[in-house]
């Protein structure tokens, strides 16, 4: 028997009304995203599930006053962000630190030369992504790994697409710049 | 990794929405064929292409706990949303109090008037007044005509 899933839309209304298992659904479909969002803009697991917590705790605060015009999905990501934002603000660090060294990069069953290259190629590209400014990093992030549209990224990020496609054009070279120094 | 563009060259942004599919029609094509062609274009669109790839594979290990459980007992009870009071325009806040102002200003200025120009007033005595009277409701004066008389 195939359960259907109740879309964002319909999760959100219940949840509004008080339904905790509604918003405990809307939750479990993003806490991946928001998480791997937010590790990637700060580079600390630990502080990435606690802020990935207060994230959804504030989305359950702010449900009642949600637009129904408005996606779940790029308003959770506002919130990530913001929330990602006030956390680097509070650390006065505006470049995070990369993720650890030691962090499992897929094998897919490759040699050890081939595999340490492949670590050392990530290892590079989570460096480089570091040294971005934390503007330029999000943009790059909501579209590369959690595939939004620039009208996405815009309405997550209150941006207009115009200043979406210009960040990102920028935030690649900066980016690729960093990555062509590192292999130098 | 900053282009010094020719004058030809399409500008970063166009060829960064191609690398997104945010470009559409003849503008694509021309960026595409230009890019075959410029060594410089093509480098960078090809940079772009291997930045997707890397990040893409870049590892995910996922928060690792279930964050609706890990929360749900911090979550605060829904109140029902208290209906909003319709806010009255400033100018209509004060209606009330301007108008009792206004009429009694203008029922002083009548009776200031009244007074100056020495008019008396006539007021039709109603028979329910009767019991504020010096005669007592129901006594014979009132039959023997002395109200009438001021008596």
């Amino acid at each position: 028997m195939i359960v259907k899933q109740p879309s964002d839309a319909e999760s959100v209304r219940l949840a509004q009304a008080g339904d905790r298992a509604a918003f405990a659904h809307l939750v479990r479909r993003h806490q991946g995203g928001v998480h791997r969002f937010i590790m990637r803009m700060l580079g600390s697991h630990e502080e990435a599930l606690e802020l990935t917590q207060e994230t959804f705790i504030k989305a359950w605060q702010a449900l009642p006053q949600w637009q129904p015009q408005a996606q779940f999905k790029t308003w959770i990501y506002r919130i990530a962000s913001n929330t990602a934002m006030d956390a680097l603000r509070r650390r006065k660090i505006v470049e995070m630190v990369p993720l650890e060294e030691d962090y499992d990069a897929p094998s897919q069953g490759a040699g050890p030369e081939v595999q340490l290259e492949s670590r050392q190629r990530l290892w590079a590209l989570e460096s480089a992504l570091a040294a971005l400014s934390p503007e330029q990093r999000e943009v790059i992030l909501l579209r590369e790994i959690e595939g939004l549209s620039y009208a996405e990224i815009g309405a997550a990020l209150d941006l207009h697409e115009g200043t979406v496609k210009s960040r990102l054009a920028r935030a690649r070279e900066a980016l690729a710049s960093v990555v062509r120094g590192s292999e130098a | 990794m900053r282009r010094d563009i020719p004058h030809d060259c399409p500008r970063i942004e166009a060829l960064s929405s191609l690398v997104d599919d945010e470009i559409w029609g003849s503008a694509r094509d021309e960026i595409q064929a230009h890019a075959a062609a410029c060594p410089l274009c093509g480098a960078t669109l090809q940079a772009f292409r291997d930045l997707r790839r890397g990040l893409q594979a870049l590892p995910d290990t996922g928060p690792g706990v279930d964050i609706a459980t890990s929360i749900g007992d911090r979550l605060s009870p829904r109140t029902k949303a208290r209906p909003t009071r319709r806010r009255i325009p400033w100018r209509w806040e004060f209606a009330p109090t301007g108008l009792a102002a206004a009429g009694v200003l203008a029922l002083g200025a009548y009776l200031g008037m009244l007074l100056a120009s020495g008019t008396t007033v006539q007021v039709a005595r109603s028979p329910a007044a009767t019991v504020f009277g010096t005669v007592p409701a129901g006594g014979l004066c009132l039959t023997a005509g002395c109200y009438e008389r001021g008596r």
